[in-house]
């Protein structure tokens, strides 16, 4: 398991734009700027370290990235009928649901993996297929809709 | 027309963008500058084809010629908000089919769209530094690759199924 220290670390040697807004012994949260295909979205990331106490804090299962602006843009007359393409919708605010960005369900995520080379690259892959999806009507990134059993703790 | 501040980048991705538009490229790339050519016989050549004279039934007098170095100019902001950084590809959708109809840019952009999904699915894309994704293989990837960050391994988009209220 990655320590937070490293994952700092790691995000300012690739990702200097990021900054460190939070920094504690079991947490880090990130604001910085990625650029999907055409505009920088402004991004807040946020992870923790998983701890007995809060077991189903999302953001110490994986890191949350919430695109902070410009704001995504639901659709609800789309096809498939989910008004943001792969996300854990929020019910307060569905503007800031978090990405999903890799299937747990399958491990593709591990703590013991630098956000720096997984999930920030991921996220530029989520924002490029996004404008795709707001300008074309469909998502061609791929991907699979799974059980609910990460959607109540969006809100955490 | 000086594109000097355009980047390579953004002149390929441009490039591919109007791929469907081709003359389009051409244009932008020869236009001269029209404000003070007034009352001087405009001659503007396609410079792939010397023989094709854009300007063979142009101006016919000067009125003619004022309405199309105002044409000229439209297409000129137009090209260069295409290229910008400052909208969004739904933006420039919307932006082509101001200049072009719904058909032929709908179906460039579905097209882009695909190609980059494609790109992200099977991992032949990279991240530059910015976190644009760009596809390998395509037109930009020499040039990219050598200013780009590492390629990030594979992942599957998850996501909650929506439950309307």
């Amino acid at each position: 398991m990655k320590k937070i220290v490293e994952q700092i670390r790691a995000m300012r040697l690739r990702w200097p734009g990021f900054e460190v807004a939070e920094e504690t012994a079991d947490k880090a949260i990130w604001f910085g700027s990625l650029v999907g295909i055409e505009r920088p979205y402004r991004l807040m990331i946020e992870y923790g370290l998983p701890i007995a106490s809060s077991p189903n804090e999302l953001f110490r299962i994986f890191p949350l990235v919430r695109v902070l602006s410009p704001r995504l843009v639901p659709r609800f007359n789309v096809a498939d009928g989910a008004p943001l393409p792969h996300v854990y919708f929020d019910e307060y605010d569905i503007t800031l649901s978090p990405l999903c960005l890799f299937d747990p369900e399958a491990s593709e995520w591990l703590h013991s993996d630098l956000i720096a080379l997984t999930t920030i690259p991921w996220a530029a892959d989520w924002l490029a297929c996004y404008e795709g999806w707001l300008a074309s009507g469909r998502w061609h990134g791929g991907g699979r809709h799974g059980r609910a059993k990460f959607s109540e703790g969006a809100n955490s | 027309m000086d594109i000097g501040a355009v980047t390579i980048e953004e002149q390929l991705r441009f490039k591919w963008l109007t791929g469907r538009f081709s003359w389009v490229g051409a244009c932008h790339r020869c236009l001269p500058p029209f404000d003070e050519r007034d009352g001087i016989q405009i001659d503007v050549r396609n410079p792939e084809c010397d023989d094709d004279c854009f300007t063979d039934r142009w101006p016919e007098n000067r009125g003619a010629q004022r309405m199309y170095i105002d044409d000229l100019k439209l297409l000129r902001g137009q090209l260069a908000a295409l290229m910008s950084d400052e909208l969004m590809l739904d933006e420039k959708r919307d932006l082509l089919v101001a200049m072009f109809g719904e058909g032929p840019a709908q179906s460039a952009i579905d097209d882009y769209a695909a190609m980059i999904g494609r790109a992200v699915q099977s991992g032949q894309r990279t991240v530059t530094s910015t976190g644009k994704v760009v596809p390998i293989g395509g037109v930009a990837a020499p040039l990219i690759t050598s200013s780009a960050s590492a390629q990030a391994r594979g992942h599957t988009f998850y996501g909650t199924r929506w439950k309307p209220r």
